[in-house]
């Protein structure tokens, strides 16, 4: 292979490439570019006499946590490979580039800097994330109907043919006291079962949080977790209004819910604490919640122990109704599920 | 109900079969709406279990309860419990790896209370194991709430 074959083939990769190469001096401006590069990037304020710069199109850099930022520059090292890029397009949106950054003429500070769509990538990835989410998501439906299931089997069929045998010897007992007995035999495990009902629509889904509003739906709940997994919770309710929207009640209850669920699991701990504040900053009015313990915590980047639903069905919930929610969490220094959601 | 001699019992129980903890629910005689407390546990890791209060059929009592058979548990690990512990909370709250859970029975054919035995560990609970604590107990606690209750009454 000779020497201008070789410059010639190169010249011929500049100008077709589907990648597309820049090249960049030490101050980033962008010295040439291919004519890839050219049609993709934005060059609305181009102003053809001089030279553009690099971040007039970039974005910044994709950092840990899904963050994008300017942390750490390509511009000011010598060489990174491999890092994951935003740059606005001609079509004005900012898209993500899996990127290359090499300085190859050290004399001059001349770098090249090249870049491949990530879209298709991603999109890929994205849907196979959806799919295993999809499949979580159909799973805990799934387990949540056994569980409804089992309750209605084990509990409610069970009691019921218990009444409806005793009613068919009822008709053959002849002393009246010992009908009467049996009567009061019946009455006590019809009640019970009446009992057993009502609970199993609370667990669903707790009339008081439609009727009496939030406070009142949480105080029960929070009873109910002390009776069934002997946890206490305690609770501050710093709010004036009494009732809020309906969609962001139950939004609030489930969060709330779910956090304390996750806490009586995974925190080993006795007491929870949840609190419940008001603040009105002129045309913001929000709520704000705190539910925090000061059990065993986690990595917060860790795989989660559970389905990992959990979590995300808090931050869903949130930003159906445009609030937030975060999760603070240290090993052995506790959790703190917290966030606001406007009223 | 003589609390203390109660205790001295379980205590006893629990000397002599080497359990991490024993604990007793409430003696009820006639099954009547209520929810299941426990009322007392020697060898707890905490005050967790006296907030504990179950419906009817529900956690360990419930089942033993309804059943009216002991559970014999040798090793929590890859049961329905293991994934389910939040619906018996009183093994997450103490830990418990095995256990054995037994009705005591009145003279009546009436469940009284629910006596729990367990260990923070897996043991393999021999029949004949499980024989001689049942007997232990037939004699000593069980007679004991039956003379308790008659002094009652």
């Amino acid at each position: 292979m000779n020497e201008s074959n070789l410059t010639s083939l190169l010249e011929a990769m500049f100008h077709h490439s589907k990648e597309m190469i820049l090249f960049v001096n030490r101050s980033g401006e962008i010295v040439h570019m291919n004519a890839h590069a050219a049609n993709t990037l934005d060059d609305t304020d181009y102003d053809r006499s001089q030279f553009q710069h690099i971040c007039n199109h970039c974005q910044g850099m994709y950092m840990e946590g899904g963050r994008v930022a300017c942390t750490n520059c390509y511009l000011h090292q010598e060489e990174i490979v491999s890092f994951q890029v935003y740059m606005r397009t001609r079509e004005g949106e900012v898209v993500p580039f899996i990127a290359n950054f090499q300085r190859i003429d050290p004399e001059n500070e001349i770098s090249v800097f090249t870049l491949n769509s990530l879209a298709e990538q991603l999109k890929t990835q994205e849907i196979e994330h959806q799919k295993r989410l999809t499949q979580r998501i159909i799973q805990a439906q799934e387990d949540e109907r056994k569980r409804i299931s089992r309750d209605l089997h084990d509990g409610v069929t069970q009691e019921l043919l218990n009444v409806l045998l005793e009613m068919r010897l009822l008709k053959y007992v002849d002393d009246r006291e010992m009908l009467n007995d049996k009567m009061v035999k019946s009455e006590e495990s019809l009640s019970q079962l009446l009992d057993y009902v009502r609970n199993i629509s609370v667990e669903l889904r707790p009339a008081s949080l439609d009727d009496l509003g939030i406070e009142a739906a949480l105080k029960t709940h929070f009873k109910w977790i002390e009776r069934q997994y002997g946890i206490s919770v305690d609770f501050i309710f710093d709010v004036d209004q009494k009732r809020f929207n309906p969609e962001v009640e139950t939004v609030l209850y489930r969060i709330i819910q779910e956090a304390i669920f996750n806490a009586a699991k995974y925190a080993e701990v006795d007491s929870i604490d949840v609190a419940l504040e008001e603040t009105k900053d002129g045309e913001n009015h929000h709520i704000k919640f705190v539910i925090e313990d000061s059990g065993l915590g986690f990595h917060t980047g860790d795989t989660p122990i559970g389905t990992g639903l959990g979590l995300f069905g808090m931050s869903e919930r949130a930003s159906s109704v445009g609030g937030t929610v975060s999760v603070d969490s240290v090993p052995g220094g506790g959790t703190k599920v917290f966030g606001s959601i406007p009223v | 109900m003589n609390e203390i001699s109660i205790e001295v019992t379980l205590s006893d129980i629990q000397k002599t079969f080497d359990f991490d903890l024993v604990a007793l629910t409430d003696i009820r005689v006639r099954q009547t709406n209520y929810m299941i407390r426990w009322k007392y546990s020697i060898g707890s890791l905490g005050d967790q279990w006296k907030r504990i209060a179950l419906q009817r059929g529900k956690g360990v009592p419930g089942t033993v309860m309804k059943t009216g058979k002991s559970m014999i548990i040798t090793d929590i690990t890859g049961t329905d419990m293991e994934r389910d512990l939040f619906r018996y909370p009183i093994l997450k709250t103490e830990q418990l790896q095995s256990f054995i859970a037994m009705p005591l029975w009145n003279d009546d054919e009436e469940v009284m209370g629910i006596l729990l035995m367990g260990n923070r560990d897996s043991r393999m609970y021999t029949e004949a194991e499980y024989e001689m604590v049942k007997q232990h107990v037939e004699k000593t606690l069980r007679q004991q709430i039956l003379k308790e209750l008659m002094v009652n009454e």
